[in-house]
């Protein structure tokens, strides 16, 4: 659909030339609809269906009847840890592209780990770690720290949050990282010979000749974390509330109601909407 | 005066140095102690803070060296190249057919092409299971199911978000003037891509081709869904013992972490012979 | 770049090369064999099954595929059927499954499992009830159990010197003991769905109608207020733990006391090392629900034959003693008496420690039918909530 109304554009602007970024974006567009086109419609329809089979809002009421609180929920969730890996991860990439070091590079090689670990892992990793005789409860109270009758509890927004940060500011890093060593060396340095402070430096140098990759990077976790199961689901797990993809997985699991999954779906679609319009925003603003 | 401030400042930026770097060893290195401490527990119950015994044996019968009935785990040895097979191709299809796209949006101005970037978030941003189910039927009736070409392009599908999003993004920090300077100079399109912008772009497209990697290595959904009964992951052996066997499953999970860290190595020593001059 | 192509090039030979070494095996009948369930179904398939069902039958290899863990995992085995019944392909994939109670309901609604069991030599040891119903579902010559699960409380006697005894009783004890019990609520895996569907069972006393004679009443769901506000009162003394194996994880690092446990998981925590050996189970009153897992062949099965030889070896009583209950500590399929010879006294006695073959008789209930049972878990989330 798309591509025809581009098309047509396209030949009222230019006459017939044939613009060269149609060759070039054929081969992964055509993918895309050829594969994903037909599930994913198929998945919005089926949202739209009730048990009897016919056309009706019932998913949706049903959706919201049953997991407001958990939308709402998800929606701190994502929000919150978006935000918060954003702000760790630009730190960490200004202090590791300003301050050569050798710690600074070693630092750079160790916060590239967690990006190798898959959330499954992490998430059974900071089950065993957060958990009231977990490890770090443990460790805390044989330096005295907290008493393990009393332990610190960490299976809830907090915890959660940690297991993301720790997983997701380390691919923060990496693109944010990616995008500042693009930035020349004489930029930084006109700067700093400017009397630029680090905060000015950071703020008027670093962070705007380098927003492509941060609003990418930003908009990458926050789908990723919308999305994610196992981490939610072996931190939280049923309690209340909880995410919306341990719903989804109770849905299908136990009912085989793909029905008020795919509602469910749609739901996370939308959180993920709302920032693609943001993100549409911002970049309209830059254009001009 | 001067040089004594400027050491005292050293001093300051060194003690935060070493403190950040402390703090950073606790935080990785912390969770991932468990992972360690629990590949090689043999017995391990409250209230003993430490496993009470230790052993090898989860380490043996993952790597097939031991076939051991007593313990849930078995080799996970083909699977492990498997994996990696699937991941090599995923990336070069992917990065093959992203970096054009990527500099496309990047470079022109496209009708609707913040959609079609959104296009590519898709399969992130809806829940998977549904919509493999989905998939599984297509891929059944033509004959996909259960292969390894239906498996890798899932992977493309789910992947193909990181390459085309940050190559896309990479491509756009690259100044315009330097393209305009080398055309200005006579060099056509073709030749001022791959003499500036890509050698400009490599350390972008490096995590690009990084993370398309990773997805690959780690996906799971799709290739339960598509890959069943004929094609089995390391991810799928992974999900298997995850939770129900925290012994295995950490030994999974660590012997996992080695392909990635190896291809990162590779691409980075790579990209920077060929390219040391266009970065410097 | 050229370099970078063509060390990936070399890459995805190497690993080509290594991985059709590992394919190229002598040409024999590949038994596709799924498994839902723990891991070590996995570990049994391939490292149990297999050797020895090849030893006996040296033309056919088994090939095991694991397929999670629950309600999940049989539920991946179903798509993969139902998309092959979608397509007009005259062979099907998969040969023979291992599935749970559910899934039985699913696949008979669709029609996808080719009628075997009469036809095993070993169909005659089965006398369980389950082999006849799954959730209610008429499943008769469908499906051949290969071992039954029991719910029961696991609980520390360092810490809990008098297990209570019925669910009343449970009712107190957590009140006296805040946070020292713990499940998984409903959607953190069966353990804690039984202990729901228990729960309803013991407040309304009506086993009988829900889970055997029926029929399904929708005035019988909405007098569960009540039952439900009381549990959610009891929740609020108890710590919820993520998933079956949070529960385990939970009693191993002990941050509880008691909690409901899959008896064959508990009795595999035991023997990986991470359970305290003194740790015991109580079925309390009125009971609480098992189920069994089943072998089912579908319709269209490549190879139904050889399927059906291995359903008989697994189902036979030197198979089920020696390695359904003497290895993997599970209740065997097939009928207890007929395995008596083949099991050591030390063994019988550590299973059937705690929870007594006549407890077992008593109060392993069923799970309800499967309308019910859709109810309880729908009630669950719209009053607990």
């Amino acid at each position: 659909m798309g591509k025809i109304v581009m098309s047509d554009n396209v030949q009222k602007r230019r006459g017939f030339i044939f613009p060269p970024y149609i060759l070039l974006l054929f081969p992964a567009v055509s993918f895309m609809l050829l594969v994903y086109a037909y599930p994913f419609v198929s998945s919005v329809l089926k949202s739209f269906i009730n048990k009897e089979g016919a056309l009706s809002l019932d998913n949706y009421f049903k959706a919201w009847d049953l997991y407001l609180k958990d939308i709402l929920f998800t929606f701190s969730i994502t929000v919150f840890n978006t935000i918060a890996s954003g702000i760790v991860a630009i730190l960490l990439a200004v202090y590791f592209r300003l301050h050569e070091s050798p710690i600074s590079r070693f630092l750079l090689n160790l916060y590239r780990l967690p990006i190798f670990i898959p959330f499954v892992v992490v998430a059974q990793m900071m089950n065993s770690f957060l958990a009231p005789h977990g490890l770090l409860n443990v460790a805390l109270a044989q330096l005295r720290l907290i008493d393990l009758n009393n332990p610190l509890q960490l299976f809830n927004f907090i915890g959660l949050s940690f297991g993301f940060i720790w997983k997701l500011a380390p691919f923060t890093i990496l693109i944010i990282y990616g995008g500042f060593q693009m930035i020349d060396n004489s930029y930084i340095e006109a700067g700093r010979s400017a009397g630029a402070k680090w905060f000015k430096l950071i703020t008027r140098i670093l962070i705007p000749m380098n927003k492509p990759s941060i609003m990418v990077a930003l908009v990458l976790i926050y789908s990723q974390i919308v999305g994610t199961f196992t981490l939610p689901y072996m931190l939280i797990g049923g309690k209340i509330p909880t995410t919306i993809t341990v719903d989804i997985a109770h849905r299908v699991n136990y009912f085989r109601d793909f029905g008020v999954a795919n509602a469910l779906g749609v739901f996370s679609y939308i959180l993920v909407f709302v920032t693609a319009i943001y993100y549409l925003k911002t970049k309209v603003k830059e254009v001009k | 005066m001067r040089s004594i401030l400027i050491n005292r400042k050293r001093i300051l930026i060194l003690t935060l140095e070493i403190l950040l770097l402390l703090f950073s060893l606790l935080l990785i290195f912390g969770p991932m102690t468990s992972l360690v401490l629990w590949s090689i527990a043999d017995k391990w119950f409250w209230p003993n803070p430490v496993p009470q015994s230790i052993g090898l044996d989860y380490w043996k019968q993952a790597l097939g060296i031991q076939k051991s009935l007593a313990i849930g785990a078995v080799s996970i040895v083909p699977a492990f190249f498997l994996s990696l097979m699937i991941a090599v191709i995923t990336v070069v299809i992917a990065m093959a057919i992203a970096i054009p796209a990527g500099y496309a949006l990047a470079k022109y101005k496209i009708p609707f092409g913040t959609f079609i970037l959104f296009l590519f978030l898709m399969p992130n941003a809806f829940p998977q299971q549904p919509i493999f189910v989905n998939l599984l039927d297509t891929f059944t009736k033509i004959g996909l199911a259960g292969t390894v070409p239906g498996v890798i392009i899932v992977h493309i599908l789910v992947g193909l978000v990181f390459g085309v999003w940050i190559t896309s993004a990479t491509f756009k920090s690259i100044p315009v003037q330097l393209e305009e300077a080398a055309r200005s100079v006579g060099a056509n399109s073709l030749k001022t891509f791959f003499r500036i912008s890509l050698p400009l772009a490599a350390p972008g497209l490096l995590a690009s081709s990084v993370f398309v990697f990773i997805t690959s290595l780690d996906e799971f959904t799709g290739t339960f869904f598509i890959g069943l009964p004929f094609v089995i992951t390391l991810p799928m052996t992974l999900y298997s013992s995850s939770g129900y066997n925290m012994q295995f499953a950490s030994v999974i999970a660590i012997i996992l972490l080695i392909p990635s860290i190896l291809f990162m190595t590779l691409i980075q020593r790579v990209l920077k012979a060929e390219y040391v001059g266009g970065m410097g | 770049m050229k370099r970078a192509i063509f060390i990936l090039l070399a890459l995805v030979l190497i690993s080509a090369g290594v991985f059709a070494g590992g394919q190229g095996e002598a040409k024999k009948v590949k038994l596709i064999y799924m498994t839902a369930g723990d891991v070590n179904m996995l570990a049994l398939g391939q490292n149990v099954f297999g050797p020895e069902f090849e030893k006996k039958y040296p033309n056919i290899s088994l090939v095991t595929i694991h397929t999670g863990p629950g309600n999940a995992g049989s539920q991946r085995i179903y798509e993969k059927i139902l998309a092959e019944s979608k397509s007009n392909k005259e062979e099907w994939d998969v040969d023979v499954a291992m599935v749970h109670q559910i899934f039985m309901k699913w696949a008979m609604e669709k029609d996808l499992l080719l009628k075997f069991a009469k036809d095993l030599d070993t169909w005659k040891y089965v006398t369980s009830p389950f082999a006849k119903k799954a959730l209610g579902v008429d499943i008769e010559g469908y499906a051949m159990p290969m071992f039954h699960s029991q719910t029961a409380l696991a609980y520390n006697p360092k810490y809990v010197k008098n297990p209570p005894k019925s669910y009343k009783e449970l009712e107190e004890w957590v009140k006296k003991n805040p946070g020292k019990f713990g499940y998984n609520g409903i959607k953190g895996g069966m353990s804690g769905v039984s202990f729901t569907v228990g729960w309803v069972y013991a407040k309304t006393g009506k086993y009988q109608k829900y889970a055997v004679t029926g029929p399904f009443e929708q005035s019988e769901v909405n007098s569960w207020e009540g039952v439900f506000k009381d549990l959610k009162e009891f929740n609020k003394y108890v710590t919820f733990t993520a998933g079956n194996v949070g529960t385990l994880d939970a009693l191993n690092r002990g941050e509880i006391w008691m909690g409901p446990v899959w008896v064959d998981m508990f009795f595999t925590f035991m023997n990986e090392g991470k359970m305290d050996p003194n740790t015991k189970l109580i079925l309390p009153e009125p009971g609480m629900p098992g189920q069994p897992m089943y072998f089912v062949i579908p319709k269209k099965a490549a190879h139904a034959d050889a399927a059906k030889k291995f359903v008989e070896f697994a189902t036979s009583p030197e198979i089920q003693a020696k390695d359904i209950v003497e290895r993997f500590n599970w209740y065997p399929g097939i009928d207890g008496s007929y395995l008596k010879d083949y099991i050591p006294k030390e063994v019988y006695n550590k299973i059937y420690r705690d929870v007594t073959p006549k407890d077992l008789a008593k109060k392993g209930l069923a799970f309800p039918l499967a309308d019910y049972f859709s109810a309880i878990l729908e009630s669950y989330e719209k009053w607990v909530k």
